[in-house]
């Protein structure tokens, strides 16, 4: 796997390069801002990006911009955006489009080379992406006679999942459960929330967090 | 009024008429005056002596009255001309169309009566030089001396060629004077143009008539009595005129107790277009002392600038017991009449004390309401700040480490090492996530990212009672989503404290140029939105945004928190 690293902290560069380095995945660029980091993905066609969502200038959310960017000119190309930031609108902007892998990871998970490992994995067949502690927080809400008090157990777990961005099969790995049954769940969960079904990838995700969030 | 002066005036009030009688007389007498223009002719003199001693009386500093006086007096002289004495005639045909030269003057002094420019005071040296050229044609006449005592020099081509000189050299110098009370009417204000006017358009009538006159005899031959009327008429206008000009400026005082009714009236009058109207110049402005400052301010509390030396505007203070109150900035023509601006200037002076002490309030308002906007906007940009350096700082760092424990505990071999370092790692995970709350609290980023509703989404997602918004995706200015945010999370934390509520709901909306935002619930209400519930800052917030908080919390019936602050 190849990868072009964004961040403005060379800090964090160097750390995350090492942790990448060791899995055996190469990086064969890195960037400390948005132009650089196009400029960089232009010309290298790596298979993912991994961007901090706060880079110069502004300092405020032109990773997002530069995933679109991204996207525009490599459908290809997957990218993870690092956020310091739990909030679902920063998520739901960045699944917007429905081109292209697109991951939302907490800025932390770098510390824990597994997590990073899986979410670049799952980016790279194509999944979308999103952080868990992102998901909890919009389960915990508190709500009134919502629909989420008619799901059993098992259905509330795997909305949770589909909400992070796993897709039928990657549920049912998780779970240990057949494909069919997952399934099965989740044409329950959507029907049971009234969300429909023909949802894939992005679209899917961005529905389950939009509507979680209320 | 001394008692010498009464008598002096009492002279010229039985002397005055009686020499007008005689000297006019004379020349009805004596035919030398149609019969038919007698009157006329009585008129003029009459007319200007009487409106030259009031107007001397109106206005004892203003040399125009008693130059209009005499210039009556020097109309009648001429008359004496007819009492068939050598004398007579002599002096009389000397001071012939002297009366005009007085007039050029008077124009040309108009409306101070003094000349001031050197220009001026040559100009009108050479026009009595005129006089002078007068009595030389007087002595060079073709007349035995019995009845001309002044024919010294029998000398006729000399005495043509000086009338010619004289009625051009009159001509260029009643144009020129016309001229020049024309380019000041041109230049002056409101004010001065009041005074200018009727001068003006009487000289120019004068003007008119006498050059058609002058064009009817040259086409006709003579015909005096037919042609004589209209330039008759245009003189008797001329020292109306000057009267009216001048008094007016005494008419005017009648105004200044119309003023003093009117600011009684309505309140809502201001002070400056009262005064504005009594004193006629529309651009006047009145200027309020700042304390003991040497600044002056206007009635909306902004500064207000005085006028410089050798502008066409001038400044009188207003003081009362000492007290220097206000300054009126008007035209400098208004100088000219002391006494009117002095008159008003008494007549308001408790009513501009009291819009003063307003003014001075509003001002202090202004410079306060401007201070609290700093102070909160110098606030937010120092949170945000804080949180900027929190994220690429401290927290840059925390994770470069954490990403070298991990790599370290790869390396490490000895169990009980390991198992300390997952401890560290927990423990730095625990600290980067407390950090990042912290770094929320300080300041939102998605408040400023997304906006207000966005983050309102996220304040509801993290309220422990189930929160409705309802919101579009609308931005306004960053300082009326910062303290929209502040609001709805405040409130939101009123609910979980105290209200008890099982529900809550945000709106987030525009109306009318307002950012409208409110908070609610279902709770037990009876909140106060005095000290202790955060409350009051929220309101100061607002507050220096201009907009206001309104807090409704009955008891029993839930609470509402509404701010409205103005966003266009």
């Amino acid at each position: 796997m190849r990868v072009v690293l964004a961040d403005d902290s060379l800090l964090v560069r160097e750390g995350l390069k090492r942790v990448l380095a060791e899995a055996g995945i190469e990086v064969c660029a890195e960037a400390s801002d948005a132009e650089e980091l196009v400029a960089a993905v232009d010309r290298t066609s790596p298979d993912v990006v991994i961007a901090d969502i706060r880079m110069p200038p502004t300092f405020s959310d032109e990773g997002l911009r530069a995933a679109d960017r991204i996207t525009a000119r490599h459908p290809d190309v997957a990218v993870l955006v690092l956020s310091q930031y739990v909030d679902a609108g920063y998520a739901l902007a960045l699944l917007e489009h429905d081109d292209g892998a697109r991951g939302y990871l907490l800025k932390e998970r770098v510390m824990h080379a597994t997590d990073l490992l899986e979410a670049l994995a799952r980016l790279e067949r194509g999944e979308t992406v999103v952080d868990r502690e992102l998901v909890d927080q919009l389960l915990q809400r508190s709500r009134v006679a919502s629909p989420l008090g008619e799901l059993t157990e098992r259905e509330r777990h795997v909305l949770s999942l589909m909400a992070e961005g796993l897709t039928d099969r990657g549920i049912a790995a998780r779970l240990w459960l057949s494909p069919k049954t997952v399934e099965t769940h989740v044409r329950h969960v959507l029907q049971k929330l009234g969300l429909p079904e023909d949802h894939t990838r992005n679209r899917r995700v961005q529905a389950v967090l939009a509507y979680l969030q209320g | 009024m001394t008692g010498r002066a009464r008598l002096g005036w009492y002279c010229v009030l039985v002397a005055g008429p009686l020499f007008v009688v005689f000297g006019e007389l004379g020349f009805w007498l004596n035919g030398i005056t149609p019969r038919e223009t007698f009157p006329l002719d009585l008129g003029v003199s009459s007319l200007s002596i009487a409106s030259g001693l009031v107007l001397w009386r109106l206005r004892p500093d203003n040399r125009t009255g008693a130059l209009l006086a005499l210039s009556g007096v020097l109309w009648t002289i001429g008359g004496i001309r007819a009492y068939r004495d050598p004398w007579a005639f002599g002096v009389g045909q000397c001071f012939d169309g002297s009366q005009d030269l007085v007039l050029a003057h008077l124009l040309i002094a108009y409306p101070t009566g003094r000349l001031g420019r050197r220009s001026l005071r040559v100009l009108v040296t050479a026009g009595y030089g005129l006089f002078v050229l007068g009595v030389v044609k007087t002595a060079t006449m073709d007349m035995p001396r019995q009845f001309n005592a002044f024919a010294v020099w029998h000398a006729p081509r000399v005495h043509s060629a000086l009338g010619t000189i004289g009625s051009v050299g009159a001509g260029v110098y009643a144009t020129t004077g016309i001229a020049i009370v024309g380019s000041r009417w041109l230049r002056a204000g409101t004010t001065r143009r009041r005074v200018l006017g009727p001068v003006l358009l009487a000289a120019l009538l004068f003007a008119f008539a006498d050059a058609v006159d002058q064009i009817v005899l040259a086409i006709t031959g003579s015909e005096p009595d037919v042609v004589f009327f209209p330039p008759l008429v245009a003189r008797l206008v001329i020292p109306l005129a000057f009267l009216f000009g001048l008094a007016r400026a005494r008419l005017d005082r009648v105004a200044v107790g119309d003023l003093v009714r009117e600011l009684d009236a309505s309140g809502a009058e201001t002070m400056q277009s009262a005064l504005a109207r009594a004193l006629h110049d529309p651009g006047l402005r009145v200027g309020y002392r700042l304390g003991d400052r040497d600044a002056f301010i206007d009635s909306d509390g902004r500064p207000l600038a005085l006028p410089v030396d050798g502008s066409d505007h001038a400044v009188t203070y207003v003081s009362r017991n000492d007290v220097q109150l206000a300054a009126i900035v008007h035209e400098r023509a208004l100088l000219e009449q002391p006494a009117l601006v002095e008159a008003v200037s008494a007549a308001v002076g408790l009513a501009l004390d009291n819009e003063r002490l307003h003014a001075q309030l509003r001002n202090q308002l202004q410079e306060l309401r401007a201070s609290r906007t700093r102070l909160v906007r110098t606030a937010d940009s120092e949170r945000r700040r804080l949180e900027r350096d929190l994220h690429d700082g401290a927290q840059q760092r925390l994770l470069a480490l954490g990403l070298a424990l991990n790599m370290l505990r790869a390396r490490v071999r000895d169990d009980d090492a390991v198992q300390l370092l997952a401890e560290a790692q927990e423990e730095l995970a625990t600290a980067v996530r407390e950090l990042r709350e912290l770094a929320r609290g300080i300041h939102p980023a998605i408040l400023s990212d997304q906006g207000l509703a966005a983050a309102a989404r996220t304040l509801a997602t993290r309220c422990a009672v189930p929160v409705e918004v309802t919101a579009n995706g609308r931005r306004f200015p960053p300082a009326v989503e910062t303290a929209g945010y502040y609001v709805i999370a405040e409130a939101l934390a009123n609910v979980i404290r105290y209200s008890g509520a099982s529900r809550a709901w945000i709106e987030i909306g525009e109306a009318n140029g307002l950012a409208l935002i409110a908070v609610g619930d279902d709770g037990v209400g009876g909140a106060d939105a005095g000290v202790g519930t955060g409350l009051a800052g929220l309101a100061d917030r607002v507050g220096a945004l201009d907009g206001r908080l309104v807090v409704t919390s009955a008891p029993g019936s839930g609470t509402t928190v509404r701010a409205e602050i103005p966003c266009a």
